[in-house]
Formats: C-alpha cells, sequence, structure tokens
C-alpha cells in the first residue's frame, strides 16, 4: 500500500504501457480472441481511470506547489532526472485522458478489424505517452514524452486512417516535430544558461524557473526562446496560422485517433504553455501577448467562418477545434486569474465536447461510409436517440448556458475583456458564429425531409453506442452546472502560475 | 629525438605494453589463420574461417576489457596510444566486425559469393581499423588507413562476376588512393614544417607556436581533406553513395560502421591533440572552424536532401550516413569550447555504428540474391508480416531520425547541446532544421512497411546469427536510449587527453 | 413549429429566472473564479424588470385578444393596411434583409478564407517548405553522374576552395 500511495502518479501513467506489454502477449485470433483483447482494453482502461480517481480523491486542493511528487536520478552528467509531480492543472488534464481513453477503446469495438491487437496497444502506449507529458517535471523527461507519444499517434493514423492517411500523418508527425526540434535548442540553450548561471547542469522544471533569461526586447534571448517554445506549442494547440495539419489529420484518422488528437493532445499545447513557455520567459510573454491574443481572436473566428463552409462534418469539426482552442490561448494571454481558470476549463470542455462530436461522426459514419453533410438530412426520423444525444453535444459545443462549454467561454471572454477590449471583442463574435455553424450543419444533417434512400433504415444507436456517449453527456451537464468541483482543484495552482508571471 | 628512432631496444614490450597489444596481435594472427581456410581447398573451409574469424574477434574483445580503465600507456616508442579511448574504441570496431562478421554468413551463401578469403580480408581491415583509432604517428596513421583501406577495396568488389560491385570496387579504389595521396603529401608537408610526426609533439609545437605557418595551414588542409573524403563530407562524398550501393550488403555494412568509426576515431584524435577546437583565439583555429561550419551544414544539408529523392534503401541510407557525418562534425565545431564537445562525437558515433548495424543487417536480410529487393516498395507490409523483424527495422529508422527514446536521439541531445554550450546556435538551428527534413525519408520506410500493403509475398528467411544480430541492435538502441549514463561516461573519459 | 416554441418559452423562462437577484439558485455557480457580484440590486433593476414582464404580459394579452377572442380583427386589419400587415406577417422582412447583407457576404467571405487562405495561402507555405527540399535534392543529385571525373572535379574544387580560404582568405 505505501508502495502504491508513494508510487502512484507513476502507476497511473505506466500501467498503460504494461498493459499494452501484457495485451500485446494475449491470443488475439478468431472472433473469441478479438473480443478478449477488446475487452481486456476496455477493463486495462477502466483500472487507469480508477487510479486516476483514486489521484483525484487523495490530492490536497488546498495546498500549493507540486504533489506526489517522485525523483529519481536518471542521466545526472546532464542533471536529468526522473522527477514527476502534479498540481490541479494537471490533475485535470490527466482526469480527461484517463476518462476519454476507455471511451474511445469501447466507441472503436466495431471500428477496427485489421491488425486489432496492434490497434489496441497503441491507444495504450499513447495514453502512457500523453500522462507522462503531463506530470514530468524535468523538462527533457517531458521532451521525451512529447515526442515519443508521436510515435503512436503517427500509426494510427497512418495504418487505421481514411484514404489519405499517409499524407495526414506524415504531415502531423513533421509539422508536430519541427516545432519540437527548435524548442529543443531553446531547452538547450536554457540548461546551458542554468549551468553558467548557477553552476550545475539542471533539467529539473524547479531549478530551471530560476535562470534570469537575458531580456532587452524584441531580439533579445528570451524573447527568441519563448517563440521556439511557443511555436511548438501554438502548433500543437494549434493556432493560426500553424493550424493546417490538424484537418487533415483529423479527417483521415480513425475515431479513436480524431477523439484522442482533439481531445488530449491539442491540450498539451495549451498545457505547455502554462507549464513551460510561459513562467520560464515571463518578461517576452509579456511582450508578445498582444500578439499571440489578436492571433488567437484571428484563429476564433477564421476557425468558425471556415467550419460554416465546409461539406465534410469531420472537417467541419477539426475546424471548430482551431475555434475553440483558439478560446484557449485567447485566455492564457490574457493571464488574469478569471480566464485562466477559463482557458484551462475550456480545455476540458473541448475535450470532451470535441471528443464527442468525433465519436457521433464515427457511428453516423459506419453506418452511412460517409461524411458529406449534403448526403444526410431527417436523420431525426430514424435515429431519435441519437438525435438527443448529438444535440446535447451540439449545444454544448456552442456553450450553451447549463452545458460545460458556457463556463469555458464565459470566463475567458470576461476575464479577457479586463485585458484587452477589442480583441475580446472580436473573439465574441467567434461565439455567434460558432453557433451559426453547428445549429446549421445539425439543422442540414438532422432535420427536413429525408432525402436520400440510405438513410431510411438507418438502425439507431446500439446500447454499446449510448453507453459510449452516456459518460460524456452526463460530463457535460455536470461540468456545467457544477463547475466547481474542478475549478476548486486548479484555483490553488493557477494562483501560483498567476504569481510567477508577475515581472 | 634519439629515443624515437626505432631500434631494437626500443621494441621491447614490458607485461603492460603486451597485454594491451594483445587484441591487434590476436587479430593479426586471426587474419593469417583465416586466410590458410582459404587455401584449403575444403568445402567446409567458409564455416571454419567464419568460426575462426568470429572466435578471434571474441579473444580480442576479451583482452580488450581485460586491460580496460588500465592507466594509459604508449608503445613502440609514442607511436601507438594505449589508453582509454583506443580500448573504448577498440571495443567497437570489434564490437562491429564481429556483428557484421555473423551477418554475413547466410547473406554471403544467399548471394552465392562465400569464400572463406572475406573473413581473412574482414579481420585485416578491422586491425587496420584499430590500428587507425590508436595511433599517434602520423605514419602509423597513413599505413593504419591503408591497411583498412585495400582490404575493403577488395571486398567492395567480392561480388566477381557483378558489374556494379567491380564499378564500385575501382571507384573507390581510384578516390580513395587519391585522397590517400592527399593525405600523405599533407603529412610529407606537417614532416617539413615541423621536423616531426608524432603528435603529440606537433600538438606542443602547435600550442606554443600559434603564429600561422602557411606551410602548416597547407598541411592542414591537406590532411583535414584526407580525413573528409574517409568520413565522407561534401564535397568528398560523392564516391560513398556509389560504393555503398555497388557492395555487397553486409560489406556497406562494414563500411558504413567500422571504417567511418574508424576514420573519425583518427580524425578526432589529430583534432584534440593539435587544440584545434580549443579555441577561436589562433588565426588557424578561426579559419579550420569556418571550414568545418560550412563542410557540416553543407554535409547535412545535401546528404538529407538528396536523400529524400532515393528509393533505393542502400542509397537512401549511403546518403543518410553522410548527413550523420555532418551532424558529427558539428562535434568537431564545438569541440574543446563545450563541456561535452568531443564527447558527443564519441557518443554519436556509438549510437551511429548500433542502428546502423541493424538497418544494414535488416536490408540484407530482405535483399534478395543479386542485391535485388532492396527498393522501399519491397518494404511494403513487411511490419506486420515480420512483426519483430518491422518493429526493429522501425526502432533503427526512428533512432536515425533522433526520436527519443531512442539512442539516436542521445546522440543528437550531446552533439546539438554541445553546439548550443559552444555557442554555435545557429548551426545548431540549422542542424535540427535538417534532422526534421531527414525525418521524412526516414518515415518512409515506416509508411511501407506498414501502411502499405506488399505488392508480392516474399518471405524473408531467418538465421539464428542474423536474428542475434537485429536483436542485439534494437535492444541496445532502445537501452542506451533510455539509459544513456554508461555511455556517456566512457566517451567522456574516451574524449579526454 | 409549435413545439420547439414552447420549448423555448419554458427554457426562457428558466432564463429569466436565473437572473434575478438574491432568489436565483445559482447566483454562487462561479463565484470561486469570479467573486461576489459587486453591487446591491437597486430599485432600478426592480423597475426595469417589473416593466419588461408588463410589456410582455401586454403583447401576450393584445395576441389573445385578436387571434383567440375576436379573431376578426387580423382580418379587418388586412383589409384596411395591406402593405403594413404583409411587412409584419413576414417579420419585417428581416430574414430576407440579414440573408442579404449579413449571412450571404460572410458565407463567400468565409468561402474565400477556406479556399484561398488556408488551402493555397496558409497550407501551400507549408507545402513549399516540402516542395523546396525535394526539389532541391532532385536538383543537386545531378551531379552525381556516376563519372568518376566528376567526383574528381568536385573533390579538387572543394580542396581548392578550402586550400584557398584557408591560406589567402582568412588574412583579409
Amino acid at each position: 500500500m505505501e508502495f502504491i500511495t508513494n508510487h502512484l502518479v507513476s502507476l497511473v501513467v505506466f500501467t498503460p504501457a504494461i498493459f499494452a506489454l501484457i495485451l500485446a502477449l494475449l491470443p488475439g485470433d478468431g472472433e473469441t480472441g478479438k473480443k478478449l483483447l477488446k475487452t481486456a482494453a476496455i477493463i486495462f482502461s477502466l483500472v487507469v481511470f480508477l487510479l486516476s480517481c483514486v489521484l483525484y480523491q487523495t490530492f490536497d486542493s488546498t495546498a500549493t506547489g507540486f504533489q506526489f511528487v517522485e525523483r529519481h536520478e536518471w542521466i545526472s552528467v546532464f542533471g536529468i532526472s526522473y522527477y514527476i509531480g502534479i498540481d490541479g492543472i494537471s490533475l485535470l488534464l490527466i482526469l480527461l485522458t484517463t476518462f476519454l481513453t476507455p471511451i474511445v477503446l469501447l466507441g472503436s469495438w466495431n471500428a477496427i478489424e485489421q491488425k486489432l491487437k496492434a490497434y489496441l496497444c497503441l491507444l495504450l502506449f499513447l495514453e502512457t505517452g500523453m500522462l507522462g507529458a503531463f506530470v514530468a517535471l524535468d523538462i527533457i523527461l517531458f521532451y521525451g514524452f512529447w515526442e515519443a507519444m508521436l510515435i503512436p499517434m503517427y500509426l494510427l493514423i497512418g495504418v487505421w486512417g481514411g484514404k489519405e492517411r499517409i499524407y495526414a500523418s506524415t504531415k502531423f508527425f513533421l509539422y508536430t516535430l519541427v516545432g519540437s526540434l527548435l524548442m529543443l535548442i531553446a531547452i538547450f540553450t536554457l540548461m546551458s544558461m542554468h549551468k553558467a548561471q548557477l553552476g550545475a547542469y539542471s533539467a529539473a522544471l524547479t531549478d530551471l524557473y530560476k535562470v534570469k533569461v537575458p531580456f532587452n526586447g524584441f531580439n533579445s534571448p528570451q524573447t527568441w526562446m519563448f517563440l521556439a517554445f511557443a511555436l511548438a506549442f501554438a502548433i500543437k494547440v494549434p493556432l493560426f496560422p500553424l493550424h493546417t495539419w490538424l484537418p487533415d489529420a483529423h479527417v483521415q484518422a480513425p475515431t479513436a485517433g480524431s477523439v484522442i488528437l482533439a481531445g488530449v493532445l491539442l491540450k498539451l499545447g495549451g498545457y505547455g504553455f502554462i507549464r513551460f513557455a510561459f513562467p520560464l520567459f515571463p518578461q517576452a510573454m509579456h511582450l508578445l501577448a498582444p500578439v499571440f491574443m489578436g492571433l488567437s481572436a484571428i484563429a476564433i473566428v477564421y476557425g468558425a467562418w471556415v467550419a460554416m463552409v465546409q461539406p465534410d462534418i469531420k472537417k467541419l469539426v477539426a475546424y471548430s477545434s482551431v475555434s475553440h482552442m483558439g478560446f484557449v490561448i485567447l485566455g492564457l494571454f490574457s493571464l488574469n486569474a478569471i480566464a485562466v481558470n477559463g482557458s484551462i476549463y475550456q480545455m476540458l470542455n473541448h475535450g470532451i465536447s470535441t471528443g464527442g462530436l468525433f465519436l457521433i461522426v464515427g457511428m453516423i459514419y459506419e453506418r452511412r461510409h460517409t461524411r458529406e453533410i449534403s448526403d444526410f438530412g431527417g436523420i431525426t426520423r430514424v435515429m431519435p436517440i441519437f438525435a438527443v444525444i448529438f444535440m446535447i453535444v451540439t449545444l454544448s459545443s456552442i456553450a450553451l448556458p447549463g452545458t460545460n462549454g458556457f463556463v469555458g467561454e464565459f470566463l475567458i471572454l470576461l476575464g479577457a475583456f479586463q485585458t484587452h477590449k477589442i480583441i475580446t471583442i472580436v473573439a465574441a463574435t467567434g461565439v455567434i458564429f460558432g453557433a451559426i455553424y453547428m445549429l446549421w450543419m445539425f439543422q442540414r444533417v438532422m432535420f427536413g425531409p429525408i432525402q436520400n434512400n440510405e438513410n431510411k433504415h438507418l438502425k439507431d444507436l446500439s446500447l454499446r453506442e449510448i453507453v459510449v456517449m452516456a459518460p460524456i453527456i452526463v460530463a457535460i451537464f455536470v461540468m456545467g452546472i457544477f463547475p466547481n468541483l474542478f475549478l476548486s482543484k486548479m484555483d490553488v495552482s493557477v494562483k501560483a502560475f498567476l504569481s510567477q508571471m508577475k515581472i | 629525438m634519439e629515443d624515437q628512432l626505432i631500434k631494437p631496444q626500443n621494441l621491447n614490450l614490458s607485461r603492460e605494453q603486451l597485454a594491451m597489444l594483445l587484441p591487434y596481435l590476436l587479430v593479426a594472427v586471426g587474419a593469417m589463420v583465416t586466410l590458410l581456410a582459404g587455401v584449403t581447398r575444403n568445402a567446409n573451409n567458409k564455416l571454419a574461417a567464419a568460426g575462426v574469424g568470429f572466435l578471434t574477434i571474441v579473444a580480442a574483445l576479451y583482452s580488450v576489457t581485460a586491460v580496460w580503465g588500465e592507466p594509459s600507456i604508449t608503445l613502440f616508442g609514442g607511436m601507438l596510444a594505449a589508453d582509454y579511448s583506443s580500448g573504448l574504441f577498440n571495443a567497437l570496431l570489434l564490437g562491429a566486425t564481429g556483428l557484421v562478421l555473423l551477418s554475413s554468413y547466410s547473406y554471403l551463401e544467399k548471394e552465392g559469393i562465400h569464400y572463406a578469403e572475406y573473413y581473412s580480408l574482414l579481420l585485416f581491415s578491422c586491425l587496420g581499423m584499430m590500428l587507425l583509432a590508436s595511433s599517434l604517428d602520423l605514419i602509423v596513421l597513413f599505413v593504419s588507413l591503408e591497411v583498412m583501406s585495400i582490404g575493403v577495396y577488395v571486398l567492395v568488389g567480392f561480388r566477381r562476376t557483378d558489374v556494379k560491385s567491380n564499378e564500385a570496387a575501382l571507384k573507390y579504389f581510384i578516390l580513395g588512393s587519391a585522397a590517400s595521396a592527399i593525405l600523405l603529401f599533407g603529412i610529407a608537408l606537417i614532416y617539413g614544417a615541423t621536423g616531426t610526426m608524432n603528435i603529440t609533439e606537433l600538438a606542443v609545437i602547435a600550442k606554443t607556436n600559434p603564429a600561422v605557418n602557411p606551410l602548416m595551414s597547407l598541411a592542414s588542409v591537406l590532411v583535414l581533406a584526407g580525413f573528409l573524403f574517409k568520413v565522407a563530407t561534401v564535397p568528398f562524398h560523392m564516391w560513398m553513395p556509389d560504393v555503398y550501393e555497388g557492395a555487397p550488403t553486409s560489406v556497406t555494412n562494414f563500411m558504413t560502421t567500422g571504417l567511418k568509426a574508424a576514420a573519425f576515431a583518427s580524425f578526432m584524435r589529430v583534432f584534440m591533440n593539435m587544440g584545434f577546437g580549443d579555441n577561436l583565439t589562433s588565426t588557424l583555429n578561426i579559419g579550420l572552424h569556418n571550414v568545418l561550419w560550412v563542410i557540416a551544414l553543407l554535409t547535412m544539408f545535401f546528404g538529407n536532401v538528396i536523400a529524400l529523392t532515393q528509393r533505393n534503401i542502400k542509397r537512401m541510407l549511403a546518403y543518410s550516413s553522410i548527413a550523420h557525418t555532418g551532424y558529427i562534425v558539428v562535434g568537431f565545431i564545438s569541440g574543446g569550447r563545450s563541456e561535452y564537445g568531443y564527447t558527443s562525437i564519441v557518443v554519436y558515433l556509438i549510437a551511429y555504428v548500433i542502428m546502423n548495424i541493424g538497418a544494414f543487417t535488416i536490408v540484407a536480410l530482405v535483399g534478395e540474391r543479386g542485391d535485388r529487393n532492396t527498393d522501399v516498395q519491397d518494404y511494403a507490409g513487411l511490419g506486420f508480416r515480420h512483426p519483430l523483424l518491422g518493429f526493429g527495422m522501425a526502432v533503427f529508422m526512428f533512432s536515425m531520425a533522433g526520436i527519443p527514446p531512442t539512442v539516436g536521439f542521445a546522440g543528437k541531445y550531446l552533439i546539438f547541446s554541445s553546439a548550443v554550450q559552444a555557442g554555435e546556435t545557429t548551426l545548431a538551428i540549422l542542424a535540427v532544421l535538417c534532422s526534421a527534413i531527414s525525418a521524412y525519408y526516414y518515415l518512409r520506410v515506416i509508411v511501407f512497411m506498414y501502411m502499405k500493403d506488399p505488392i508480392r509475398d516474399s518471405r524473408v528467411a531467418f538465421t539464428i546469427p542474423v536474428t542475434l544480430v537485429i536483436f542485439a541492435a534494437t535492444v541496445a538502441t532502445l537501452s542506451f536510449g533510455l539509459f544513456p549514463s554508461m555511455l556517456i561516461h566512457a566517451a567522456k573519459k574516451a574524449a579526454s587527453i | 413549429m409549435v413545439i420547439p416554441l414552447i420549448i423555448l418559452a419554458v427554457l426562457s423562462v428558466i432564463g429569466g429566472y436565473v437572473g434575478i437577484p438574491h432568489y436565483s439558485l445559482i447566483e454562487h455557480w462561479l463565484v470561486p473564479v469570479v467573486g461576489e457580484p459587486a453591487g446591491e440590486a437597486s430599485s432600478m433593476m426592480w423597475l426595469l424588470m417589473a416593466a419588461s414582464v408588463a410589456i410582455g404580459l401586454a403583447g401576450i394579452g393584445l395576441g389573445y385578444y385578436m387571434y383567440v377572442v375576436k379573431p376578426e380583427i387580423p382580418k379587418s386589419i388586412f383589409e384596411n393596411f395591406g402593405v403594413i400587415y404583409k411587412v409584419l406577417f413576414n417579420k419585417y422582412y428581416v430574414d430576407e434583409i440579414y440573408d442579404a447583407i449579413i449571412v450571404k457576404p460572410i458565407k463567400q467571405l468565409a468561402m474565400v478564407c477556406w479556399k484561398v487562405i488556408d488551402v493555397i495561402i496558409v497550407d501551400g507555405t507549408v507545402l513549399a517548405f516540402a516542395r523546396v527540399s525535394r526539389f532541391t535534392g532532385e536538383v543537386s543529385r545531378l551531379a552525381q553522374t556516376g563519372a568518376i571525373q566528376v567526383y574528381g572535379v568536385f573533390i579538387l574544387l572543394g580542396l581548392l576552395a578550402t586550400m584557398g580560404y584557408l591560406i589567402y582568405g582568412i588574412h583579409h
């Protein structure tokens, strides 16, 4: 028991990988073998979810600093250590990750026939990669997880994706890699500054926070290093104009890939800003905040507009991600308590509601093998349960009060308005456009007469699919009505973050 | 000066010296014994030759470990170093040769070019490499370079009836001889300028007398060019893709790993001793720095962009090897100006050897008689047909691309972080961008292995030695990637004078 | 259209209730983040609330009177004030005006954003990097002719450039 409480975070992070290895050894031939594999994977991921719930329960939301800290020597010549721990912000993102994984595993029950075992293993490895990136307090450890997680995602898109999967997966990989490699150079610069200023190598975040990175305006090391970090994270978020890998990756990825990509991977960008780019380079961040706020306002409106004219539902949802994640960046860069809380909340929301939307698109795609909006119409008549669920998720995505989406966007706009009024007003129009493209899409897909004969005999959701969607629906309302369940957990961490950012 | 002359009494070896010399002696004897196996016209002579060869390497490796960490001494009146660096490189080169030897057997059988002399040539070459990596005298350096090269010239043309193989051997021989001549000319000029060929003495002269001597500058360029030819940097690289493609795959494997590592080890020893990378105060150092800067950049860039266009996997790996050379040259540029500058070279070389042996062994295994089946397309669907083979190749490709947690990342980490520490941030940025380009063609192998359906059904015939080699390389790539501390410590020790 | 209207009506009652100071259950909904609402509800607020409720009730009353109690009134209005009735019946043509001056231009603009900015400019720039790398590769491999003389020339040029630089270049 002692061992478990002392290594709880490590357990949460590495259990999926260990389970993946076990899974690889299980026999997986024939129908029963496949069922066994799928069931095992779901049970494994539920175990991980339960472990993270223990984490949530035992987390002390009043304490400052990192909790469940573990530190072991690793590559001591460079001061690199296995150094992990969580605060309120990473706690919630861990929960999001472990929450979504069993859902996508259950969601892809019928979708994957080929190479099933590899698929399940990769998803579990991916979970370890993402969780590791959320808990790492050593910058090289973080980088390792950050890069290593590209591999399973790359393979998920490339092997089980759609027609253009190779193009999309390669683009995803290379795009992300370029950003990360430049960040790596900034990390090296930071570490050699630490060595020069404090006399020893260290990659521990708590040590690196103490480094004074030279700053005097735009052309100074701090600004360049901030930009290098920001590039890596902005690509991941993705922030306009670095977003073009996203529609391709999302559309080509299998449903589970899209859900994880939108639900968790994009959050790593926002998380990276909070944990690394901002506190390491506060002055550069203040200097460039207007630029990034402006870009995020553009992303919000631009993403919404482009989403509006998409003929493909999945691409529409992909562009809506650009818009929604724009809010996250807007809130972060406005740097006040309300907006930052809102941003983190919005990250969770986006994970839930966009994840839900991708699942829904997957369900309808499995039935009709098309995602063109014009192929549908009047689906409500044949799939009433589906219609209700789809409606709820849609409303959550357009941030109707009472759903989770409202809390995040409301807080962000409220906070950002105090920092930069004009940009916030522009961004606020994004809320309206968000409602337009979602409702318009919903109307064209679900209402009106059934024009296409193939749509007449669509089966409504099966029990499995309802079970897949139920947690998401519950989360939408719980997060919308009782936001304090989550906001209270991160309050102290956000305050600590903001005090770090005072110059 | 007097005791430097080769007199019989100077050749008396003490016990320690003999112990240090034992690996070289063993390999030399082994090579000759193996040669005898070829003389017997027995049908089993290949097996015997391979067995003797392998045992020789095992014995030599053992004798290397027996004197591991002993205080450094010199042999033959300061002509040969016996220090940590030579120990480490001897182990690396012997290990590489051993793995190549293991993977060669079935390959040569498949290609129908199995002769006992192959192993003898391999061992002679290996001896040259080991001597090259530890030579402290320019003449010994030259002779060992030739011992190494001549063996490889023959090996490249080992597929006697194949035009491509012959062409490759001839090209390599002509250009290699020209490069040797350039190197030798440089050595002669150095002797003319300083009156000595001993590297440690040269170092003293270079450090106490930093004023530019035009003769010394010229000599440095010529020696530099000789080395740069052997390691294949732009613009001295053009022989390499042709030779790599034409040579039997197992020989390519040997060249890309052992030969390059030995040439770099020797280059580093000279460079480090002469203090070329220590500072940017003397004019010669600045000049060499600038020259290497441009060469490193060109090598990384052209190596990678041309590799993008290759479809033959051997040729692609050849260009990729050129690009890797470029990264290693970055290590020379940061050199003594950062704490782990030279260490990064050693780490990268080890990483490079490990992942290339793995990759080329797989290429040799998948290839069919006459070196067919070596296009990227031929790897379609391989990943799921042979999961472990595919996994190994994927690990090597990701390692070459420098993705954690592989040894390739550890190598790149050291190279780039040292460059940053030495103040070469611009070069480091350009280097990572080149490395991003390289990811594309490494990924293409993965794309074919995992994301495309096979065009025809071809089975891979595994043998135990080959499986062992691939397994060892995969495990080493991952474990040194996850826990590189030991590697870094050893490299650090080897990279200090 | 009746059922959605009923739903909306119920929701709007709830929505209105949510905003009543001190009587709303969710007044303290986001308190940890936003803080306690500043200022007290003034009498002006109550007055406005009362007035808007009164106007709403008056509208409902008028509608009930016109369409349920005396249905002949709309008919006589239609006969006497045809144009006004038509304008009112079509909700002042608000939908049509919106469509012409807001919806259509935005849709067209959005199309431009997607097809031109996103696909051609933004993504095109990204792909240009890939194409340039590949193109450089294709061009520079042309030097790799296979002729050993060419290789020799390159080696010689490299050697001369290096020597020239090291012997003459660095002194200037």
